[in-house]
């Protein structure tokens, strides 16, 4: 069977975002805000629905009852570990009783990033076939506190290389039915592209700003790849400083004319840009063949507790 | 529930119960012949060809053959379905790892989508159906509900709710912050209040009145009694019965409970404001951080004019002249003229020229029953002025001011 370069889109409209922007805000606001987890997963229906690989939509099927029991779950952890801080605080076991707040805090953001990626990827589907994280809790937390004890004694200059071993780690082990996901970039590279787009962004006095940033989508992107056996899709990032210009001036004004009521276009333009300036390249046959091997996971805790650690689950 | 019949030639016969009553013959719906479309069965990523059809509700897959043991029906409540330009992508439970694709030239496309729709339910998908300007009218409708409940309908149950005591407390509460870090004038203080205590000024509150000792010209009032007199603002006043108009009315403000009014709606208000930017931790940080500016307190302009009006019946009362909330709020005017940036008692409290013409025509329609101010207040008045002009170096060149007497008067 001869199938065309598939390529990624996003064909939703803004007309169709906007009623679903109005309606959550109604609901939340009339709800005093515990409409929020069913807002959240509207709006993420919507954006996953839209965008399409070869022409197929993906399919988010998280629920807002599961981000509700998820949130809620994320919140008492939260309270919990502040009011022990208080309890200790007030008891004047300061010393231990401060080292095992900021140790509880310091653990929740690897287990939010694992939770959330268990839940976000089990809960992606593209032609009925699940994604999955398959990372192991321990072996994050060893990533994790390795590089934060690192970019502390190197006063920073390690972070790149933990950024690098963070995101070689998670979407390492990302599946895609029976294909496996995988980030090869390293350190040092990135380190370059970080001290020199920050330097050369001063002595431009920001010109080289768009510039940097391309770099930067474009170290993320290039170096992500599928591979299901033998066959093997390399990602690839399009972007262009100038179109990457035009889409921010546009956006902004946008924004700033219509006193924001244009959000709903403006994340609509950014999603088209960035699902348009990816491309996929390689013997992308295997997306034909794709088996169901991952499992359903309905626990969205690490989902919601990222949400309020207000952690991005893109690393 | 199917059932099944054999004609002569081995030929195979359906009946199913379905709405449009279709009549199978050797797999071929006699009248509708659907074209097959792609079903994706959420075990691998590559699909197969069905037939569908719309039975009781359900939507029925046959494979190509229309064999009957390979048919699966799924309840239309667990379909839904996603439109990517036109064609409809038909998911079948809630997994969604089932789904078909229902091209737009296809027979069943429009019924199969309004039929999933007339299943779907719950208030969100009711809302969704509406057009966007009606969306974004019921949403201001609701920010604009919103908005009155929390700056009239929550400060007015609050009102009903604090007693004259508890009130009283608060202010005490709100004049000792303030007062941390002002210095207060003893000696005017005491003059002041000696002034204020020929008066009678409220029947529920206690007028305790301290003077700041500032050149800014400004005066206010707290909840439950404490008023505040700025030196700079003593020092701008010509005869005592302007001062008593002040007094009278910052203490209608008072009686008419219009700073706890304003500091009820303030707060109520940064509680919305902070609650729609920050959430539930702004909110606390909202109350703290309008706390400590309670002293410059906007009024609404109906009830400047109401305490312009009570203030004027206090000094009818008191068998003072009205007319010297004219002269006050003239005084107050040419000092704007000549010093904008220090009055800012007119900042908090706008003059209009409405409040002019009102105070103007009460003084006029009342029948005044004016007596001279006793001996003790005179005495009280100029010993105040005498402090408030001590240090002083600056004077604004010719300017016309009123005596004790009323009369207009040209300073040279």
């Amino acid at each position: 069977m001869t199938t065309s370069q598939p390529r990624l889109a996003f064909v939703g409209r803004g007309s169709q975002l906007f009623p679903i922007i109005l309606v959550n805000a109604l609901l939340t606001i009339i709800t005093f805000g515990l409409y929020y987890p069913w807002a959240k997963a509207k709006k993420l229906q919507f954006m996953y629905s839209q965008t399409t690989l070869a022409d197929h939509p993906f399919t988010f099927t998280g629920t807002g009852i599961e981000m509700f029991k998820g949130f809620v779950r994320a919140f008492v952890l939260l309270i919990g570990i502040i009011a022990t801080a208080g309890y200790l605080q007030y008891n004047q076991i300061t010393n231990f009783g401060i080292l095992l707040v900021y140790g509880a805090l310091l653990c929740l953001f690897p287990f939010a990033i694992h939770g959330g990626y268990k839940y976000r990827m089990a809960k992606t589907l593209w032609k009925g076939i699940r994604f999955g994280y398959t990372g192991d809790i321990t072996e994050l937390l060893k990533i994790y506190f390795t590089g934060i004890f690192l970019s502390i004694i190197t006063f920073g200059i390690y972070s790149p290389w933990f950024v690098i071993n963070l995101r070689t780690y998670l979407i390492g082990n990302i599946k895609f039915g029976d294909a496996k996901f995988a980030y090869k970039g390293n350190g040092g590279e990135l380190f370059g592209i970080i001290v020199g787009g920050y330097l050369l962004t001063i002595f431009t006095l920001g010109i080289y700003f768009p510039w940097w940033q391309k770099k930067l989508f474009a170290y993320y992107i290039n170096n992500v790849s599928l591979s299901k056996g033998e066959k093997t899709i390399q990602l690839k990032s399009t972007v262009s400083v100038g179109s990457l210009f035009v889409l921010f001036i546009t956006n902004f004004f946008l924004i700033a004319f219509t006193f924001g009521l244009a959000y709903a276009w403006v994340v609509v333009r950014s999603m088209k840009y960035v699902a348009e300036h990816i491309e996929l390249e390689g013997d992308y046959s295997s997306l034909e063949e794709l088996v169901q091997t991952q499992t359903d996971y309905d626990n969205a805790t690490g989902d919601d507790m990222a949400d309020l650690l207000d952690l991005g689950l893109i690393v | 529930m199917w059932i099944a019949a054999y004609l002569d030639k081995g030929e195979k016969l359906f009946y199913i119960p379905s709405t449009t009553g279709a009549l199978y013959i050797n797999g071929v719906n006699l009248q509708n012949m659907n074209e097959p479309i792609a079903f994706y069965n959420g075990a691998i990523s590559a699909s197969t060809q069905v037939q569908i059809e719309l039975v009781n509700n359900q939507l029925c897959l046959y494979d190509e053959d229309y064999n009957d043991n390979n048919g699966i029906a799924f309840p239309l409540s667990q379909c839904r379905y996603v439109l990517v330009g036109a064609d409809a992508f038909v998911y079948l439970d809630a997994t969604s790892t089932r789904y078909i694709i229902l091209p737009e030239h296809h027979a069943l496309h429009a019924e199969v989508m309004t039929a999933i729709q007339s299943q779907q339910k719950g208030f969100s998908h009711k809302l969704l159906q509406q057009k966007w300007p009606v969306l974004l009218g019921v949403l201001f409708g609701l920010l604009v509900f919103i908005y009155f409940l929390f700056t009239a309908a929550l400060p007015s149950i609050a009102m009903k709710l604090i007693t004259v005591n508890q009130e009283i407390k608060l202010g005490k509460t709100f004049y000792e912050d303030f007062t941390a870090n002002q210095y207060i004038d003893g000696s005017s203080t005491e003059l002041l209040q000696s002034f204020a205590d020929e008066l009678h000024l409220s029947e529920q509150y206690p007028i305790k009145i301290s003077v700041v000792d500032d050149t800014l010209v400004n005066a206010f009032a707290f909840p439950g009694g404490r008023i505040v007199v700025y030196k700079g603002i003593i020092r701008q006043l010509q005869n005592p019965q302007e001062m008593i108009a002040l007094l009278a009315h910052e203490t209608s403000h008072v009686n008419q409970r219009h700073t706890l009014r304003a500091i009820l709606s303030q707060l109520s208000f940064s509680f919305m404001f902070s609650f729609f930017t920050n959430g539930i931790d702004g909110m606390a940080k909202g109350v703290i951080n309008n706390a400590s500016q309670l002293y410059s307190l906007h009024y609404s302009r109906s009830l400047e004019r109401e305490a312009d009006e009570k203030g004027m019946e206090l000094m009818l009362k008191n068998h003072v002249n009205p007319i010297g909330m004219k002269w006050l709020m003239e005084e107050l005017k040419r000092q704007e003229t000549a010093l904008p940036e220090s009055i800012a008692f007119l900042s908090t409290h706008p003059l209009t020229e409405e409040r002019l013409k009102n105070a103007a025509a009460f003084a006029q329609e009342k029948t005044v029953n004016a007596r001279p101010l006793s001996s003790q207040m005179l005495a009280s008045w100029h010993e105040l002025k005498k402090i408030a002009e001590e240090n002083v170096e600056l004077r604004i060149g010719n300017r016309e001011w009123r005596d004790e007497s009323g009369e207009l008067r040209m300073e040279e």
